[in-house]
């Protein structure tokens, strides 16, 4: 596995929501579900697949020092250092990505 | 984690499992929460919205869990790389290539667990009497029964006394009575089921108050005035007050302590309230009196056909000790479940068979639908071997797509089965009685997954039982085209289970036809007299002095005058039991002038009536004269009889005139005859039976059903009816305000539901069977399509090769129809005792039914035949 590995919609979607700070879960998930809009749901399989690939590389943990206010909510998660710059990353490559798509789409235009 | 989850949260538990082991280790608590919190969602509310639910979260976890298991190093769970990961990703691969198989095998597997989980839940929620809160092992009802009279089944006290001392039997007994308590003192009187039991009750039932304590032997023995309460009554009466311990409460217009407050869910027997039952005194009634029901917990290590033996010992020592009362006594012990059962049994039978048809008709649906598919993979499989695939490989592929299909068929029939029984709770309240204790019912579920998972395994592996036996022929199958027309064995077979299929579908057709007519049969009996426009409402006078005999009379009359009074209703009666009502009171009939010996005197009915009733209810009088207010102060005592009494004892038409019912030694007074009524049935399913009915003022009696004829809405003047007599005096408690007509709707709620259920299994067994019929045409065409392509070219019209798809379809169900008529009227003897008004061999109900089957056969050969038809000839022999 590289290290320039990319984000997957669902991760990139979790760091962004994290990125505000600690959350569990099921807050995690209506979180997403609100930025993204109505009909998109996350579900418990792809939300904790993606937080435990997210674990795995060290991009969100869970948060041990706060612990949950709502035991019955499940572990609450944190962005790590690693996570905040992998989204900022991923952020930086989709500008380069938009600015390349804006100049090949001007470049056909003018072209034609 | 200790709580208890619902089906719900174990099913997704179960889901959970197909994660890799570590993953699950982490998350699957979270995730569980998760679940909870999503389940509650808004936006899954109602049947859709669960349905919606159910699919997403099937759907995410299959997804991520196999995506899951392919990209983590395998943590221990699984043998060999590329094992059951592997295999798992090729069945759903094979399965969405073919999606027609998928979505036809997953809809039947959901229809046929879902209907059937459903049906059981609701068919053991409201014919099996929920014990709830009592630990049913070692419990057993105690009946004293007499040789010579089938019906006998309560004990005597003095009896009950001396069967608790055979401890070896017996850990304890306890008997009660099923009275109930006017309870007064709160603004408007009700009824409630204060049963007086014996102390021993709560150590029978091994129950505790929650509150406050249960009464003692000596309480019993000093028949003090305690009462212990139901958690439902402390509730709904007293706010769940919890400093109701020590208060008083106006039972029958006296006071009882309230001791405590029994725990949350008892209520045996059918109980409000609990007050001691003290013991009987009157030497003369205790061997002879039977009044009491007794229950009791066996000894260790008994069971009731042990007890039964031990009983009969006992018995015979009774009779020898008391040879006059005791002549021809003997006790038997039912377990409770049993006890339950019994009345239900046939129902219960029939039904049960019903989910086993669907059941069965489910599985020979999938095995149709598999092994049409494996016909039609041989090739592949021959390929999969001939390029080094071992057998056993192949066969964990095969494996692993039946499990994927019972897996999503489960989940969608889980989604159904939980849809069906919150709905029949909602909408069947009213009609069902006991319809809330309905509970979406694990064991079926699972038996029902398990079963057809079964199937799908074993009818899976049927292709490669066949790989194996050609394994050296591999070659050659995988040389010769699968386009062949489908021929052989498994073409036979599949037919042969379509024709099963079918075949139980008509017998549950025909079995549902029955039922809908015994319905329709059971509400359209001419009673005797017109119901429609009656209002009915139970009246409970306080008993005592004051409302007995002539008062209660006079109370009732004033009563009636009053609710005569309001606008809209013309004449109202009261009577103690009305028309097609069961729990009728029977009395020897005793005449004058034929003296008989006590043992061979007739039974009559007995009934209590307003002078009113017979004109209220429409009943002409036949000769002599109806009841005034009068009798039987002018006249002296007094009866009117119904035709039949007429007709049976005084066939000569001289019962004018006659003395009944009393006795010699004056005990009793004897009647005259004053008039003859005409018949009014007092069960739907009998012809009306001798009956004797006397005016109010010549007996005590406290209950009363008010009947009054109105110009309209029945159901509304009760309620005006009903606020004249809490007006008159708020310590009556008026029930059952209603319509006659809906109150005699409820009698007949069983058979409606006998029918309403079967007619669900018919229609989806119907469903299920289209669905097998089309699974085998679309197949059969497919697989002909070069054939039919071969036929147009050479100028067959479209129409011979339309007729060639109908036809078959056609002689399957013609086949069927054989064999499911065949067994419908071997099965239909075992029908006859839910049936009434319509014979087990009704031809118009096997006519319908067969009709039904045709038309669904047809319809389910029409997709496939479109589909035969639009093939393109060139482009068929060009290809093939």
């Amino acid at each position: 596995m590289g290290q320039e590995q990319t984000l997957s919609n669902v991760a990139l979607e979790i760091l962004i929501t994290l990125s505000r700070g600690a959350s569990h879960g099921y807050a995690i998930k209506l979180d997403v579900e609100k930025r993204l809009g109505e009909g998109f749901i996350l579900g418990s399989g792809s939300l904790y697949q993606a937080i435990q690939r997210l674990e795995r590389r060290g991009l969100v943990a869970e948060n041990t020092e706060e612990p949950a206010a709502d035991k019955r909510r499940g572990r609450v998660y944190r962005l790590e250092p690693a996570g905040r710059n992998a989204l900022q990353q991923e952020l930086a490559r989709f500008e380069r990505v938009l600015g390349d798509a804006k100049s090949a789409v001007a470049a056909g235009r003018s072209r034609s | 984690m200790t709580e208890r989850l619902t089906a719900g949260e174990r099913f997704y538990g179960l889901l959970l499992r197909a994660y890799p082991h570590r993953f699950g280790a982490r998350y699957n608590d979270d995730m569980l929460f998760f679940f909870r919190t999503h389940r509650e969602d808004p936006g899954f509310s109602g049947a859709l919205g669960k349905v919606k639910f159910w699919l997403h979260t099937v759907g995410d976890l299959t997804r991520t869990a196999w995506s899951e298991r392919r990209s983590v190093p395998d943590d221990g769970g699984d043998e060999a790389p590329g094992g059951i990961r592997a295999d798992a990703r090729y069945a759903a691969r094979g399965l969405f290539r073919d999606p027609i198989f998928a979505i036809v095998a997953v809809l039947t597997l959901a229809l046929g667990i879902g209907a059937s989980t459903a049906a059981f839940s609701v068919v053991k929620g409201v014919l099996l009497t929920p014990l709830d809160h009592v630990d049913p092992d070692g419990i057993v009802r105690v009946y004293e029964r007499e040789h010579s009279n089938p019906n006998a089944v309560m004990v005597a006290y003095g009896n009950y006394a001396d069967l608790r001392g055979q401890t070896d039997v017996f850990e304890d007994l306890a008997i009660w009575m099923w009275n109930s308590r006017v309870f007064t003192g709160v603004e408007q009187a009700v009824s409630i089921r204060a049963r007086s039991t014996s102390a021993s009750l709560a150590r029978v039932c091994r129950v505790q108050p929650a509150l406050g304590r249960w009464f003692s032997a000596e309480e019993e023995a000093n028949d003090d005035r305690v009462v212990v309460l139901s958690d439902g009554l402390w509730r709904n009466q007293f706010a769940a007050d919890p400093a109701i311990v020590g208060t008083s409460v106006v039972l029958d217009g006296e006071p009882y302590a309230v001791i405590g407050v029994m725990e949350a869910g008892f209520d045996y027997p059918f109980s409000d309230a609990w007050v001691p039952l003290p013991p009987l005194t009157n030497p003369q009634g205790l061997r002879r009196w039977h009044r009491h029901n007794m229950v009791g917990r066996l000894a260790e290590g008994m069971s009731p056909s042990n007890a039964n033996s031990l009983m009969t010992d006992f018995a015979a020592r009774l009779e020898a000790d008391h040879p006059d009362t005791n002549n021809g006594n003997y006790f038997e012990a039912v377990s409770l479940l049993d006890d339950a059962v019994g009345t239900v049994r046939p129902a219960l039978l029939v039904l049960s068979a019903g989910v086993g048809a669907l059941l069965l008709i489910t599985c020979v649906n999938l095995t149709s639908l598999t092994l049409a598919r494996a016909t039609s993979r041989t090739s592949e499989l021959a390929l999969r071997r001939a390029l080094g695939g071992s057998v056993g490989r192949l066969a964990r592929m095969l494996v692993m797509e039946s499990a994927l299909l019972s897996l999503l068929g489960g989940a969608l029939g889980l989604a159904a089965a939980q849809i069906v029984v919150s709905a029949a709770r909602v909408s069947a309240a009213s009609v069902i009685p006991r319809v809330d204790s309905v509970a979406f019912d694990v064991p079926v579920f699972v038996f029902a997954v398990a079963l057809s998972l079964m199937t799908g395994l074993a009818v899976g592996l049927l292709p490669v039982l066949r790989l194996r036996r050609q394994s050296d022929a591999g070659m050659e199958t995988l040389l010769g085209s699968t386009r062949t027309s489908a021929g052989g064995g498994a073409v036979r077979a599949r037919r042969l289970l379509v024709v099963a299929q079918l075949a139980l579908a008509l017998v549950l057709t025909v079995t549902a036809g029955l039922l809908v007519r015994t319905f329709d049969a059971l509400q359209s009996v001419d009673i005797g007299a017109d119901t429609s426009s009656l209002l009915s409402l139970n009246v409970r006078l306080p008993q005592g002095e004051e409302f007995g005999g002539q008062a209660g009379a006079d109370f009732m009359t004033g009563l009636l005058e009053r609710i005569e009074a309001l606008p809209g209703v013309d004449d109202a009666g009261a009577v103690l039991t009305p028309p097609v009502s069961p729990g009728g009171w029977t009395n020897n009939l005793t005449m004058r002038d034929r003296p008989v010996p006590e043992a061979e005197l007739p039974p009559v009915l007995y009934n209590v009536v307003s002078a009113s009733y017979f004109d209220a209810l429409g009943v002409s009088m036949l000769s002599g004269r109806p009841f005034t207010s009068a009798d039987p102060t002018m006249e002296g005592p007094v009866a009117v009889i119904n035709r039949a009494a007429a007709d049976r004892f005084w066939p000569d038409g001289d019962a004018l005139g006659k003395e009944i019912m009393g006795t010699e030694d004056g005990r009793l007074p004897w009647l005259r005859v004053v008039g003859v009524v005409d018949d009014v049935r007092q069960s739907r399913t009998r012809e009306a039976e001798p009956e004797v009915f006397v005016p109010m003022a010549q007996d005590w009696i406290f209950t009363y059903v008010v009947l009054a004829r109105v110009e309209r809405e029945p159901a509304v003047a009760a309620l005006a009816a009903a606020d004249l007599v809490r007006q008159a005096n708020p310590d009556i408690p008026v029930t059952n305000v209603d319509s006659f007509e809906s109150r005699l709707g409820a009698a007949i709620a069983r058979p409606r539901f006998n029918a309403a259920l079967m007619g669900g299994f018919a229609a989806v067994a119907l469903l299920i069977s289209a669905v097998g019929v089309y699974g085998v045409l679309a197949y059969t065409v497919v697989m002909r399509q070069r054939e039919f392509g071969i036929r147009v070219a050479v100028g067959a019209t479209r129409a011979r090769v339309l007729v060639a798809v109908l036809r078959e379809a056609g002689t399957l169900a013609g086949i069927a129809l054989l064999i499911g008529t065949g067994g419908a009227v071997l099965l239909g003897r075992g029908l006859q005792g839910l049936l009434f008004g319509v014979e087990p061999l009704d031809l118009p109900t096997f006519g319908l039914a067969a009709l039904c089957l045709l038309v669904v056969s047809i319809g389910a050969a029409v997709i496939p035949a479109r589909s035969a038809l639009s093939s393109d000839p060139v482009a068929l022999l060009r290809d093939g």
